[in-house]
C-alpha cells in the first residue's frame, strides 16, 4: 500500500492511538563484515550438522494484547547425515546486554515458528533435511531501549549426542552502515527487504500469523500498516 | 585345487618316464613302457638322454595328451631326474631329486563354463597310478622334485586372458602328507596343496592373485567373483573337502572393475566362505573413493542374498551412475561435493544377467550443488541439496527433498521408476530471489534486463527423464516485492499504449498460474500488479523457443477492496493488447478499444489522478534475504 491519503491516514490513526515511532534495533553477528543485506552467523560441520542464525533485530509489538519488545531470531538447521536433532525450546536461552549497561537479561522463546506451523515444546529436524524457525523472544518491558548485544545459546540433541550452540550478534548503530533503509516497505505482504524482516521505524502492531496465498520459508507475523490496508 | 593337481600329475608321469628311462635304448624303452601301463594314450615325450657319467637322466618335451580329442593339454620343456652314484646301465635306480625347467599347461573352459579339460585328464592319470601302486606303498619315502619357469594360462570364453608365468613348484613328503608348494613369482603370494593317500586334503592360498586363483579353486563362484566383479589383488585361501567342498578364504588389498559399477571399487579386504554351492560373505569392506560399502552375501550365487550398507561417503557424481534413469537425466547435474549414505538389500540371480534383480534399501544424501536447466542454457545453482530416499522394485521416493536456491529454497518430494525413468514430483519454491535466476527462463536470449523480487511457487510436475521438452506441469507462482518493469514484455506493453502515460514504477506483484505440456508453457491466469497499473490475461503461451502468444487487459487501478470492485466494474472499459513475437522481443498490437470506454476511461484516470504520489520514492530492489 502506498499513496499520500493513505499513509497520511496511517500516521493519523498512529498518532492517535498514542503509538509514537518506535525505535527498532538492527544487528550483525558479533566481527562480521558491515553489508547491506542481513548478515547470518554460520557455523557447524556441513557432513553433519549446520546452525544459520540471523537476527531480524529488536521492535516493539503488541503480545497478547501487551506491549512488548521483541527479539526475532531466525535460526536454519541443516540435518546432512541420519538422525534427528532435537533442540527443546527451553534450552534455547536469549541473553540480553541492555543498552544502558544494566544486568544482563535472559529470555527463553515466547514462540517458535516452523513456516507457519507453531512449535510447543522443542524444534525438531529429522535426519537429511532442513528446518527454518522463527523465534520470538518477548521483553515485557516495553519501554526499554533495543539492547546492546544479544547472544543466542542452544542444546541440541541427537541420538545420544549432546551439543551445544552459542552465537552473539551487536547492534547495528542507528544510521549506520549496515542498516537497512527505513523508508516504507514497497510490499508490506512480503515483509522482507534486503533480507530484513519488517525494517521500518515504529510498533509493529499485534503478532498473528499473516494470513497469505503463498507458501514461505519464513512467513509474515505482522501487518503495521494497520487495518485500512487493502482498502485501496 | 586343480591346477595344483596337473603340476602334481606331471610329476608323477614324468617320474616314471624317467625311471623307465634309464637305458642306452631309452626312448624306445619308455614307450615300450608306457603302452604297457596303458599311459600312452595320456603322456609322450620328444627324446630321452641318459648319461652315466653325469648320474642323470633327461627328458625333453614331455606331453599330457587328452586322451578323448588328442590335444597337448600341458607340456614340460626339460625334466632331469638325478640318480644316485655308481648306478649301472640296465638297471632301474632309485632317483634321489628331479627337476624340471620350462613348460606350461592350458586350463579351459569350454562355452558352458564348466569342462576343464586338462583337469579330467589329469584325474584319469592320477586314477590310473593310484590303481598300479601295490598296498603300504604309500609309506615309501617321496623323492624331493622341484619345477622352475612354468606357464600356467586361463582362457574362460568372454573373459580376459589369464597367465601366471615363472611359476616354481616344489613338492616334498612330510609325515605321510605330500606338500606341494606353487610359487607364481617373487612377491606374488604362494599356494600350497596338501595330500595324503586318500588324495586330496588341504588347499592354501597365501598372497595370490585373487582372480585366476578363484576361477581355478571354485568355478562356479569364480565365475561370479571374475566377471561379476573383477577382482585385482591378493587372496588368502583355504580349501579342504570332506562331505562337501568347504572353502574359506580372505581377499586383500583388492581393487575391483565390476562391469556393474561404474566407478573403480578398493581397497577391499574380505572374508568369504563357500560351502557346498552357498557363498558367504560376511561384513565385507569394500572402498570407493570417499568411503566404503559394507559387504554381506548370503546363499547360493543364483538364490543370493546381498546387504549393502554405506556410511557417510562422500558423495561423488559418478555415483549416480548406480542409478539407470539418471544418464537420461540431461537437465541435472549433481557435482562432487556432500556426504550420503545407503542400506540395501539385494536378491539376484547372478548366473543370469536377465534374471531380475530385488531390491529393498533406503538411505540420505547431502549434495552440496546439483545445477539445474530450465528453459535457457544457463542453469539453475542448487545448493545443499538435502533429502532422505527409499528405494525398491519399483523405483525410487523421495518423500522430502530441500535445497538453497537464489536466497531462497526448494522443497519437494517425489518418485522415479528406475526403469523407465518417468517420474511425479512436487515442488516448492520460497523466497527465491528472481534477479538471480530469472536468466535461466529466457529460451534462446541472454538477459541483460534488470529485474527482482521475491518468487514462491508450487507446481506438480509428471515427466521421464530423458524426454524431449518440458515435463507435464500444473502450479501457480507469484512474485512479491517485485521490480519488473525492465522486462521486455511490461517496457512493449507500455509502448503500444500511449494513453497509459508516465507510470510511477513502484512494487509490483505477480500471480501466475500456469500449466506445461511437451515444449508449451499454458499461461492460465497471470496479473502483474503494481499500485496503479494492473495487466492481466488468460489462456496465453509461451514455447520452449521462447515464441509468446497471450492477451492481456490493461488498467490504472489502485489495489484493495475498491480496488477490486473498481476492477470488476472496470472490467468493461479496459485496454486490451496483444502479444505475439517472442520473450525477448514482444510485439504488442493494440486492440480496438469501444466506442463507451473512452470517456469513462479519462473519468476513471482523472479519478485516480487524486491518489497519485509524484514524492513517494520507490524502494530500492531487494539485494538480499
Amino acid at each position: 500500500m502506498s499513496g499520500a491519503l493513505p499513509s497520511a491516514l496511517a500516521l493519523t490513526l498512529l498518532a492517535c492511538a498514542g503509538c509514537a515511532a518506535a525505535e527498532r534495533g538492527f544487528y550483525a553477528p558479533v566481527g562480521a563484515a558491515e553489508s547491506p543485506s542481513l548478515v547470518h552467523w554460520t557455523e557447524g560441520r556441513p557432513d553433519e550438522l549446520v546452525f544459520e542464525v540471523a537476527c531480524q533485530g529488536s521492535y516493539l509489538n503488541q503480545v497478547a494484547g501487551r506491549p512488548a519488545r521483541t527479539m526475532h531470531v531466525q535460526l536454519e538447521v541443516l540435518r546432512p547425515r541420519e538422525g534427528a536433532v532435537t533442540l527443546a525450546l527451553d534450552a534455547l536461552r536469549l541473553t540480553l546486554q541492555p543498552a544502558d549497561g544494566g544486568a544482563p537479561i535472559d529470555l527463553l522463546p515466547s514462540e517458535a515458528w516452523w513456516g507457519d506451523e507453531r512449535l510447543e515444546r522443542a524444534l525438531r529436524i529429522p535426519g537429511w533435511s532442513r528446518r527454518a524457525f522463527d523465534l520470538f523472544f518477548d521483553d515485557p518491558d516495553a519501554e526499554s531501549a533495543p539492547p546492546a548485544l544479544a547472544r543466542l545459546r542452544w542444546t541440541w540433541q541427537a541420538g545420544g549426542d549432546t551439543g551445544y550452540g552459542d552465537c552473539q550478534f551487536r547492534r547495528i548503530p542507528a544510521g549506520g552502515p549496515g542498516q537497512p533503509s527505513l523508508d516504507p516497505l514497497g510490499d508490506a505482504a512480503f515483509g522482507y527487504r534486503d533480507g530484513f524482516y519488517m525494517p521500518i521505524e515504529g510498533d509493529l502492531g499485534p503478532r498473528a500469523l499473516q494470513k497469505g496465498v503463498e507458501v514461505r520459508e519464513h512467513y509474515v507475523f505482522h501487518d503495521p500498516e494497520g487495518w485500512f490496508v487493502g482498502w485501496f | 585345487m586343480r591346477i595344483l593337481l596337473l603340476v602334481v600329475a606331471c610329476v608323477v608321469l614324468l617320474l616314471v618316464g624317467a625311471l623307465l628311462a634309464v637305458d642306452r635304448h631309452a626312448p624306445e624303452l619308455v614307450r615300450e613302457g608306457l603302452v604297457r601301463l596303458g599311459f600312452d594314450d595320456l603322456v609322450a615325450f620328444d627324446e630321452v638322454h641318459a648319461d652315466p657319467l653325469d648320474d642323470r637322466v633327461v627328458v625333453r618335451g614331455g606331453r599330457l595328451i587328452d586322451p578323448s580329442g588328442g590335444q597337448i593339454v600341458a607340456q614340460v620343456d626339460t625334466l632331469t631326474v638325478d640318480l644316485p652314484p655308481g648306478w649301472r646301465e640296465g638297471e632301474l635306480p632309485m632317483p634321489v631329486a628331479l627337476h624340471g625347467r620350462g613348460g606350461r599347461a592350458v586350463l579351459r573352459w569350454d562355452a558352458a563354463g564348466e569342462q576343464l579339460t586338462v583337469v579330467d585328464v589329469l584325474v584319469d592319470l592320477v586314477e590310473r597310478i593310484l590303481a598300479m601302486l601295490p598296498p603300504g606303498d604309500e609309506h615309501h619315502p617321496l623323492l624331493p622334485m622341484t619345477f622352475d619357469d612354468l606357464d600356467l594360462v586361463v582362457h574362460a570364453p568372454n573373459h580376459p586372458l589369464e597367465r601366471l608365468s615363472g611359476v616354481s613348484v616344489s613338492i616334498r613328503e612330510r609325515n605321510a602328507v605330500v606338500i606341494v608348494l606353487i610359487q607364481p613369482g617373487p612377491g606374488q603370494g604362494e599356494v600350497e596343496l596338501a595330500f595324503d593317500h586318500d588324495g586330496f586334503r588341504r588347499f592354501e592360498a597365501h598372497g595370490m592373485r585373487a582372480t585366476p586363483t578363484l576361477l581355478g579353486i571354485v568355478p562356479e563362484v569364480g565365475w561370479f567373483l571374475a566377471d561379476g566383479l573383477a577382482p585385482h589383488g591378493v587372496v588368502d585361501v583355504e580349501v579342504t573337502h570332506t562331505d562337501e567342498l568347504l572353502v574359506r578364504g580372505r581377499v586383500h588389498d583388492a581393487s575391483f572393475a565390476s562391469p556393474y559399477v561404474p566407478f573403480p571399487l578398493g581397497p577391499a579386504d574380505a572374508s568369504f566362505e563357500v560351502v557346498g554351492d552357498r557363498l558367504r560373505v560376511d561384513e565385507a569392506a569394500v572402498g570407493f573413493e570417499g568411503g566404503s560399502v559394507r559387504v554381506s552375501m548370503l546363499g547360493p550365487i543364483d538364490d543370493l542374498d546381498v546387504r549393502l550398507d554405506v556410511a557417510h561417503a562422500a558423495f561423488r557424481e559418478e555415483l549416480l551412475g548406480l542409478v539407470p534413469a539418471y544418464a537420461r537425466i540431461e537437465r541435472i547435474r549433481c557435482h562432487d561435493g556432500g556426504t550420503f549414505e545407503l542400506g540395501l538389500s539385494l536378491h539376484a540371480d547372478l548366473t543370469d544377467p536377465e534374471a531380475p534383480l530385488s531390491i529393498d534399501g533406503q538411505g540420505g544424501f547431502h549434495i552440496e550443488a546439483v545445477d539445474v536447466t530450465a528453459m535457457s542454457e544457463q542453469p539453475l545453482h542448487l545448493t545443499d541439496v538435502v533429502g532422505r530416499f527409499r528405494v525398491d522394485d519399483e523405483g525410487l521416493v523421495l518423500p522430502d527433498v530441500s535445497a538453497r536456491l537464489a536466497r531462497g529454497s526448494v522443497r519437494g518430494s517425489g518418485d522415479v521408476s528406475v526403469v523407465t525413468g518417468d517420474y511425479h514430483a512436487q515442488l516448492r519454491v520460497e523466497d527465491v530471489d528472481i534477479a538471480l535466476i530469472h536468466p535461466s527462463f529466457h529460451p534462446g536470449c541472454e538477459c541483460t534486463h534488470t529485474i527482482s523480487g521475491w518468487l514462491q511457487a508450487d507446481a506438480d510436475l509428471l515427466g521421464t527423464f530423458g524426454a524431449d521438452g518440458l515435463p507435464t506441469s500444473h502450479g501457480q507462482a507469484s512474485v512479491r516485492a517485485g521490480d519488473l518493469w525492465d522486462t521486455p514484455l511490461v517496457e512493449a506493453v507500455l509502448l503500444a499504449i500511449p494513453e497509459i502515460g508516465e507510470v510511477k514504477k513502484d512494487r509490483q506483484r505477480v500471480e501466475l498460474s500456469f500449466s506445461t505440456l511437451r515444449d508449451r508453457m499454458t499461461i492460465e491466469d497471470v496479473k502483474i500488479a503494481s499500485d496503479l497499473l494492473t495487466l492481466t490475461g488468460q489462456d496465453g503461451s509461451v514455447d520452449l523457443d521462447g515464441d509468446i502468444r497471450l492477451k492481456l487487459s490493461v488498467f490504472q487501478l489502485p489495489f484493495g477492496v475498491v480496488g477490486r470492485v473498481l476492477e470488476f466494474i472496470t472490467q468493461q472499459l479496459l485496454l486490451e493488447v496483444q502479444v505475439e513475437g517472442t520473450v525477448s522481443e514482444p510485439v504488442v498490437t493494440p486492440l480496438p478499444l469501444p466506442v463507451v470506454t473512452g470517456p469513462l476511461r479519462s473519468f476513471v484516470n482523472g479519478v485516480l489522478g487524486l491518489f497519485s504520489d509524484d514524492e513517494e520514492v520507490p524502494a530500492p530492489p531487494p539485494a538480499g534475504h
